[in-house]
Formats: structure tokens, C-alpha cells, sequence
């Protein structure tokens, strides 16, 4: 039995010394500190693979790509004339008219019958050299007033057998009513929009315009008299027309001219560029069923600022060649154009003085010679100029820098925090274009506190391998690391702008610098990674704690 | 009573999550507990009939890692200061880290033996958890994802598995050829309460050395089955819960299979496979899964122009590749049933019978989960002191450690049997250097003991 017993005090003993193990404990005084750590964190920041569109894409400026891919760079300047309806306006028009009772006429009233007296006329429109064979209106309005002093009531209807809306006769009918006294007073007004008027009175003539009144007059207890009279003042106000047939006159209908910005040349500052075949293209549209004299007064390259110039661009054609819309066009848009290029001009003189804007100036006359032939115009009737500035990408550049300033503005971590930035540049270059590149870091007072490549000119990337025909045959890669350790990486706390400078050169064969061509396969791979290394410990952790 | 027995459960449960794991390598030879039939069908008790206390007959709590010990993330310095490691953490751990917690909880239990036949019934719960983490994410923090990261493919792989059911089961074992051979098999019908199931969580980034561009890639499946409706679009966790647990769709079997056979009078070879099944998952089943998992997403950068141009559009930029990684990532839902097997265990073991009380064992275990072996050794001694006492010691190497002290325990007095079984008591005290541990306790009612062999009965000569 005190076996049993000691076995079983034995396995309690066992069993609580298992449950009553107590463990280990951090015997600490609240504090934590931290093993520094340094985590390397990379980060893409910019890919892209720039094609020329991308390149230089900036306003009016467009690619042109030809069936072989070969490019050009297209600077697009336009100006408008004037539409139709604008330059031409119709004036309000103002007649007057008066209607006398005859004797058989007062004796009919005074017997109590009532009469109509019908009063056919034929008027002109007031419209100095213009002359309107046919008008279609879509504004305007037909207003009269009458004042009788025939003592009864009844109405006057005044009609324009020559205007039509769909069939309709265009008419005014204006009621009036005998109130005791006299003058007996009334007006009444009519839209004309959607007549379509012939003024030519049977082809005979123009701006014709034929009449007719019927005047009503009621039976009557008061007296009339005869010689009593109604005076009709009638007009034709805020007429627009749609389509304009006849002849509209002398008509100077454009002095003016635009700037087209070259923009490659923006920010060039230094070296040369030459295009081999630069040209200028002149594209007129019009819709003016007129005969046209048009042509420029002026173009010119410029540039302004120090070292500026304006230099004539010569060989332009004058008059140039505008179509003019046969009756059966009447409305459409017809196109002509004119190109000038080296073989008729110095243009190629004018651009590889790098010009930063080419500026003209046109004139545009209708019916330059008088009356020779009738009009058609709409009121949309409009010429317009449009001149391309194209610069084929055949030639080189030597030098040819490029700079421009960029705000940049850093909020960097703080940086007692950073080990180390890298920046990384990866280029694949297809173009035939050695490629060579700083930038400059500045402060808020535009002054340089660090560039980033080792020197101004910096290799950035060298120009593609061509072949024997002058294209590319292969891409050039470069990888450019550039560090910034902790002191530089500080620095980049006073950055608040860049300075970005690039410079071109074609590729260059023993010192001379052949022609190239640019095809639009041909794309820059640019891709800007960042690496940065931490220093994580309990400083930074304390700081975070605090915040 | 079920109260105190239920919080009783939950404290013991604290205290085991709060340490770390096991696998019953020490109760595999604790010939005095019937509960080691539950590691080897071929394996009996001493007694001839047992009984375990409802509610109470076994609970048994697991908590393992395979990969950091406490002591890789925090020391003390010499000014009592808490220190913490990261890169010494992070390099300790694996490429991928599970960490798990297995809780069976055993509501009746019980088994006789008749002639030279055993035959055991039991009705119990088991839920098994598993979270897995990658290194590659803590790296991405602690290393970056340059340095040595750079142009590695870094999978950031998250699992998290867990599965709930019901388990019935009725294990039968025979002698044969004299005693000297016994075998047992366990037949298991389990009904699946709640499954997560992350069959592919591989998502995988990349950042290039060349131009730092990022590449990401994903393979993901998971599934998701539950008894309740959570389907329902209208469901409320408050409201909606139907406990009808067993009526459920979730079906599956499992058996176990053992052997014990004594080679020499004093030598007992035993061997065992443990949970060979599966569950069908058909309940409230959610799957989703990556649409291509050939499909990358790459993000080079913004496009310069985006950036330097005459109208810069960072924002919609980021919004436009946001939009275009999340469609090449796009998950698919379905509602597919599909199937999990059970964590098969195996046990290999050899034990040396000093006298017909005292033995020493040794064991070898693997755990095969998600096409990995999980292997461990264990040394025993196990005796049964005095009718009262029951005591097993081990020595274990679980989980890549090799410092695993495991008791077990039962303490007897009449039919009443008392159980406390751990694989790593060390791990309970020496905290910061364990990464396993578990527990097991209960109460059972053991009837006509007799010290014999373990694994033999019936006329065994007697030993010693």
C-alpha cells in the first residue's frame, strides 16, 4: 500500500513539475533596437521606344511617311479667307408706295359696294456693283405699314410673283379696319426664308424686283372722295442668302498671312543641320464661283532674338494657281497647289539657316479683272491656304545642339536614410544619329549644382551601323549607370530645374558627315531605371516614431 | 460539467498555441494509453476494455514550424535591450514556411478486446490548419527586390489550408501465427465541415537586371467549401447558420492500416499507415482560379512622353497599367466540387523489450503533405513504473530540430486513467529554440490491465 502510494505522489509529482515548467523569459527593460538592415529596391521608371512621330509631334507639325518609309517632317501653317455670307451682305431694302382712288372707285364705295384696286409695279434692288440674277434666302423678313385716309376698312395683299417658296408666291397680306378717323393705320410682316427669288426679270436683267398690290377695300356708309390715298411703306430687312447668283464686284477678300513654327529648330543652339531637299508646299482650296486672283506677298525663314534674320524665300508662283467651281459645282470645295523646292528657289539656303518660324502673307481678289463672267456663291463660299514647310529627312547634322530647361522638383525620403542611388540608362539606338547628352541640375536661382554624365558631351548613345544603301542595319545599345552616393544623392534636396542639353550628330565617316536618310522603322529605345539602397535602422524608426 | 470540460479545453489550447508542436511519436509507444491505436491500428492497450470519459477522451493540440526558431528574430542584449534580427530571421527561414495547427478532439471513445480481436469505436473532430508563407516576401522587405533579388523570380506564394470534419470511425485487430503477428485496420467516415484549400498560390515577380522592368506571373487555384451558405448573397453570419453538420454533402472515408509483429522475444517490429482518405468537397463550393496562367504582366515605366510631354497624364498612365495587370492576372470563379485527401502519416518502429515493463524505441515518422515529406526520429523509453504509473521519455528530431524532449503519462488509480503525452516538453521552456510542439491529454477508464508486450496478446510468454 505504501508502494502504491509513494508511486502515485511519485506521477502527481511528474504532472505538475510538466504543467508547472515555466518558460524562459526575455528579461528585458522595454526597450527595442533594431539590426540595420539594408534593402535594394529598383524601380522602372520610364520606357519608351520614340519614333520620329513621337520626336517631334508638337502643334501643327506632322510626319509624312512615303510608300519606301523614308520621312518627312511637315510644318503646317493655314489661313481662311472670309466665307460668302460674311464679305458679301445683302442690304435691307426700302420701298414706298401709294394707291389713289379714281373717281369710278369713290362712286362705287359711296354707292356701298365694295371694290379691289389691283397695282402691278416694277422696282430695282439697291445693291451698287453687285448685281443678283437669282437669290436663295434663308434669313430676312418682308415688312410694310399703310397709312389710308379712305374712311372704310378691308386689306392689302402685296405679292412677289417672282419669289417662290416650293410653288408659293411670296406675299403680305395686311389687314386693316376703319376705326372713325383717319389715317387708318396697319402693318404686317412675312420671313422670306426659303424663297428662292429670280431678279432677272425673264434673263433680261437683274436685280429685279416686280410687285403686285391688291388692295380691298369693304363697302362703306361714310363718305370717300375721289383722290383719297393709301401710302404703302414696305422693305426688306436682315436678308442672308444662301446661294448668291449674278455678280458680287471687285472684291479684296483677303490680306493676311500666318507663322509656322520650325519647331526642330526651337531649342537649337549651335552646329549645323542641312536638309538636303527642303520644300514648300502651297495648297489652295476654294468654293467661290468667282474668278480669282490670289497669290503671296510674303515668305520668308526667321528667326528672331540675337543672331535673328528674315530671309526672303524666292520662286514662289504669282498668281498662285486656284480652281474656280463651274455652276455645277457650285458649293463644292476644289483644290489646287504650287511646290517650290531647291531646283526653283533657296529655300534649301533659307532652312539650313535653321530659321525657327517661316511667316507669309496673301492676298486674294475676286473679279480682278471687272465683269467678265456671272457669279455663283454660297453663303459657306470660303478660300484657304494651307502651306507646308516639309523637311525630307535626307541630309546631317554636326554639333547640332539642342537645350531646354524643365522644372523638376524633387521631394526625396530623407536621405540621411538612402545608402546609394543609381540611375540606370539603357538606350537602343536604330537611328543613324550619334547621340550625345548632359543634364544639368539647377537650384532655384538657375544655378548648375551637379550635372549628371561625366562631362557636356557625354556619349550617350552612339549612332546605328548603316549598310552601303545608306539604312540602318543595326541597333546600338549602351547602358549608362550613374551614381549618386549619400553626400550627391543630399544634394538633390536644392533641384528645382533641369537643364537638358543633346547633341546631334549624323554618323560621321572619317570626319565628313554624309547624308543620311531617316526612315520611319527607325526607333530610339530609352528606358531610365532607378536603384536605391536603404540604410533602415533604428534612427530612421525613431523618426517615424516620433512623426 | 460540459462547460468546465469545454473551458478546460480552451485553456490548455491557449497554452499550446502560445508554445509551438507534435506528431505523436511518444504515444506511438505508450503501451499503457489506449489512444496509440489511433497511430497504429495493430497497436492495443494493456487493458482489455477502455472506456474514455465523454467529452473528454482525448484532446490533442499541435503547433509547428519548419523553419525559424524565435532566437533567429529577437535576442536580449547585454543592456537588456530587445533586439531585433531581421536579416538573421530571414535567413533562417525556408524557401517556403508553413506553420501549423492540428486540433483532434476525441467525444466518445472506446474499445474492447475479445479472444484474440480488438476492435475500438470512436466519434471525434479534427481540424487541421496550415499557413504557409513565402521567404521571398519577407525578402522583398528586409533584401529588396535588387541586390541579390535582382532577376530572381520571387514567388510570393501565400497558402493557407484548413480543414474541419467529423471523423467515425472503428478500427479492428487480430493476432495471428501465434501471437506473434497482429494486424489492425481502421475504417474512417468523415464528413467535411469547412475546407480552404490553396492548391497553387504561385505569384511570381521578377524585376529585370538589365532595365529594372517588373514581371509578374500567377498560377493560382483555391477552393473553398463550407456547410453553411455562404454562397447566399443574403447570408448573415448571425442569422443563417444551420448546424445541421451531418447532413452535409461533404463526404469522404479514410483507412489506417497497421502491424505489429515480434521478431525475437524481446524484439516487436511495428509499422503503420495513418489517415489514407479523402473528403468530397460539394457544399458551397467556391474555386478560384487563375484564368491564364501563361499570361504575364509587364510594367516597363511610364512612357516618357506621359511624362515630359506638353500635357503630362501620370495619373491615367498608372491607371492604364493598373487596369492592364489586373486583367492579365484575372482570377475565375466556379463552383466545381473537387476533392482533398487527408495528410497520410506513416510510422516505422522497432522496440526493444528490457523486461515485460520497460521498453526502448525507436521510430521513424513521415508525414506526406502537398507532395512534401515531412520527416521526424524519435528514441523512447517507455515503462510502466508501477501499475499506477505509466511513463514514456523521447528524443525527437521534428521539423529540422533537433532538440525535441518528449514525455508521456498516465497515471492510473483503479479504472480511472489520467494522460498527459507531449513530443516536446523542451519546447514549452526553451521557447526560443523550439519550433514544434504539441499536446495531448484525457481521461479514459481502463479495465483488466496487464503488463505484456505491447502489440502482442493473448498467452504471450511473459518476459522478465
Amino acid at each position: 500500500m505504501l508502494k502504491k502510494i509513494k508511486t502515485l505522489l511519485c506521477g502527481t509529482a511528474c504532472i505538475l513539475a510538466l504543467h508547472s515548467c515555466v518558460p524562459e523569459e526575455f528579461n528585458t527593460n522595454g526597450k527595442v533596437r533594431m539590426d540595420e538592415i539594408n534593402p535594394e529596391y529598383a524601380i522602372p521608371l520610364i520606357s519608351s521606344d520614340l519614333t520620329l512621330d513621337d520626336l517631334v509631334k508638337k502643334g501643327g507639325s506632322f510626319v509624312k511617311k512615303y510608300d519606301d518609309g523614308f520621312i518627312s517632317l511637315v510644318y503646317r501653317g493655314q489661313i481662311f479667307s472670309s466665307t460668302a455670307g460674311e464679305v458679301i451682305p445683302i442690304p435691307d431694302q426700302d420701298f414706298n408706295q401709294t394707291i389713289v382712288l379714281n373717281s369710278a372707285q369713290a362712286n362705287s364705295l359711296n354707292n356701298g359696294q365694295s371694290i379691289v384696286v389691283s397695282l402691278p409695279v416694277s422696282k430695282s434692288f439697291s445693291l451698287g456693283i453687285k448685281e443678283i440674277d437669282s437669290l436663295w434666302l434663308k434669313a430676312g423678313a418682308l415688312v410694310a405699314s399703310i397709312s389710308s385716309e379712305i374712311r372704310t376698312g378691308g386689306s392689302l395683299k402685296i405679292s412677289f410673283e417672282d419669289a417662290k417658296n416650293l410653288g408659293t408666291v411670296l406675299s403680305l397680306n395686311v389687314p386693316f379696319n376703319f376705326g372713325g378717323s383717319t389715317p387708318v393705320m396697319a402693318n404686317g410682316n412675312t420671313t422670306l426664308a426659303g424663297y428662292k427669288w429670280n431678279m432677272s426679270n425673264g434673263g433680261a436683267g437683274f436685280n429685279m424686283v416686280n410687285i403686285k398690290f391688291d388692295l380691298s377695300l369693304n363697302a362703306t356708309v361714310e363718305p370717300v372722295a375721289a383722290g383719297n390715298q393709301m401710302n404703302i411703306d414696305m422693305g426688306f430687312k436682315g436678308m442672308k442668302f444662301s446661294r448668291f447668283y449674278g455678280y458680287v464686284g471687285q472684291v479684296n477678300l483677303m490680306n493676311g498671312g500666318d507663322t509656322i513654327d520650325i519647331s526642330v529648330f526651337d531649342n537649337g543652339a549651335t552646329g549645323t543641320f542641312t536638309v538636303e531637299d527642303p520644300k514648300v508646299k502651297i495648297i489652295s482650296s476654294n468654293s467661290f464661283g468667282v474668278p480669282i486672283k490670289a497669290g503671296f506677298t510674303k515668305l520668308a525663314g526667321y528667326s528672331s532674338g540675337v543672331g535673328g534674320f528674315e530671309t526672303d524665300i524666292t520662286g514662289l508662283p504669282d498668281p498662285l494657281p486656284v480652281k474656280v467651281p463651274t455652276i455645277a459645282q457650285i458649293g463644292q470645295i476644289l483644290s489646287d497647289s504650287a511646290m517650290i523646292d531647291k531646283s526653283v528657289s533657296n529655300i534649301k539656303t533659307v532652312i539650313n539657316q535653321k530659321p525657327k518660324q517661316v511667316i507669309f502673307q496673301t492676298y486674294v481678289n475676286l473679279n480682278p479683272n471687272g465683269k467678265q463672267q456671272r457669279n455663283f456663291i454660297t453663303d459657306n463660299s470660303q478660300i484657304n491656304f494651307v502651306v507646308d514647310v516639309e523637311l525630307p529627312l535626307y541630309g546631317s547634322a554636326r554639333n547640332f545642339v539642342l537645350e531646354r530647361e524643365q522644372s523638376a522638383g524633387v521631394t526625396l525620403p530623407n536621405v540621411d536614410f538612402i545608402d546609394n542611388v543609381m540611375l540606370r540608362f539603357a538606350g537602343d539606338n536604330g537611328y543613324p544619329i550619334d547621340l550625345s547628352t548632359q543634364v544639368y541640375l539647377l537650384d532655384s536661382l538657375g544655378i548648375a549644382f551637379d550635372s549628371v554624365f561625366t562631362d557636356k558631351s557625354y556619349k550617350f548613345l552612339e549612332a546605328a551601323a548603316i549598310g552601303t544603301d545608306g539604312k540602318v542595319i543595326s541597333t546600338t545599345k549602351k547602358t549608362t549607370d550613374i551614381i549618386f552616393d549619400s553626400q550627391r544623392a543630399k544634394r538633390l534636396n536644392r533641384l528645382k530645374k533641369v537643364k537638358l542639353r543633346a547633341e546631334v550628330a549624323t554618323t560621321s565617316a572619317g570626319g565628313t558627315y554624309p547624308s543620311v536618310k531617316l526612315y520611319s522603322n527607325y526607333v530610339l529605345g530609352i528606358k531610365i531605371g532607378i536603384k536605391a539602397k536603404f540604410k533602415i535602422n533604428n534612427e530612421l524608426l525613431d523618426s517615424l516614431g516620433k512623426k | 460539467m460540459l462547460k468546465k470540460i469545454i473551458t478546460l479545453q480552451i485553456i490548455v489550447l491557449s497554452f499550446v498555441l502560445s508554445v509551438n508542436a507534435q506528431h505523436n511519436l511518444t504515444m506511438y509507444n505508450m503501451h499503457t494509453l489506449p489512444q496509440r491505436i489511433q497511430v497504429n491500428p495493430a497497436s492495443i492497450p494493456d487493458s482489455r476494455f477502455f472506456i474514455s470519459m465523454p467529452g473528454f477522451a482525448s484532446i490533442h493540440m499541435l503547433y509547428g514550424n519548419d523553419g525559424f526558431k524565435l532566437k533567429n528574430l529577437v535576442s536580449v542584449d547585454d543592456s537588456n535591450r530587445l533586439v531585433v534580427h531581421p536579416l538573421s530571421f530571414y535567413n533562417a527561414l525556408n524557401k517556403n514556411n508553413r506553420l501549423s495547427t492540428d486540433v483532434s478532439y476525441d467525444i466518445i471513445n472506446f474499445g474492447f478486446k475479445i479472444r484474440k480481436s480488438y476492435l475500438t469505436v470512436c466519434l471525434g473532430e479534427k481540424i487541421k490548419s496550415q499557413v504557409s508563407f513565402p521567404k521571398d516576401f519577407l525578402g522583398l522587405f528586409i533584401i529588396g527586390n535588387a541586390g541579390q533579388n535582382l532577376g530572381k523570380d520571387m514567388n510570393f506564394n501565400f497558402g493557407f489550408d484548413m480543414m474541419a470534419y467529423n471523423d467515425i470511425s472503428a478500427t479492428y485487430s487480430r493476432s495471428f501465427l501465434k501471437d506473434k503477428l497482429r494486424l489492425g485496420v481502421k475504417g474512417s467516415y468523415l464528413n467535411g465541415i469547412l475546407n480552404v484549400n490553396t492548391e497553387k498560390t504561385d505569384l511570381i515577380f521578377n524585376t529585370n537586371p538589365v532595365d529594372f522592368h517588373y514581371t509578374v506571373r500567377s498560377n493560382i487555384k483555391v477552393n473553398t467549401s463550407s456547410f453553411l451558405d455562404t454562397l447566399n448573397i443574403n447570408f448573415e453570419p448571425d442569422k443563417n447558420i444551420d448546424y445541421n453538420v451531418l447532413k452535409s454533402r461533404n463526404r469522404g472515408m479514410a483507412m489506417s492500416f497497421g502491424a505489429t509483429y515480434q521478431l525475437i522475444p524481446k524484439v516487436v517490429l511495428s509499422a503503420s499507415i495513418v489517415d489514407l482518405g479523402y473528403i468530397n468537397w460539394k457544399d458551397n463550393v467556391q474555386n478560384y482560379e487563375t484564368v491564364d496562367p501563361n499570361r504575364k504582366a509587364e510594367f516597363y515605366g511610364l512612357k516618357i512622353q506621359d511624362l515630359f510631354g506638353d500635357n503630362p497624364k501620370t495619373d491615367s498612365s498608372f491607371i492604364v497599367i493598373r487596369d492592364s495587370i489586373i486583367d492579365k492576372l484575372k482570377l475565375k470563379s466556379t463552383h466545381n466540387s473537387y476533392r482533398t485527401n487527408l495528410p497520410t502519416s506513416f510510422y516505422l518502429g522497432g522496440n526493444f523489450w528490457l523486461t515485460k515493463r520497460h521498453n526502448f524505441g525507436v521510430l521513424f515518422y513521415g508525414n506526406y503533405f502537398q507532395k512534401k515529406l515531412n520527416p521526424a526520429i524519435t528514441l523512447s523509453y517507455n515503462g510502466k513504473l508501477t501499475k499506477v504509473l505509466g511513463v514514456s521519455v523521447s528524443y525527437s528530431m521534428i521539423n529540422k530540430s533537433f532538440v525535441n524532449g518528449g514525455v508521456g503519462l498516465t497515471l492510473n488509480g483503479g479504472p480511472f486513467q489520467y494522460y498527459l503525452v507531449a513530443d516536446n516538453v523542451l519546447g514549452m521552456i526553451k521557447y526560443k529554440n523550439a519550433n514544434t510542439v504539441d499536446l495531448r491529454t484525457g481521461i479514459n477508464f481502463t479495465f483488466r490491465r496487464k503488463d505484456k508486450q505491447a502489440g502482442l496478446s493473448g498467452k504471450s510468454k511473459k518476459l522478465g
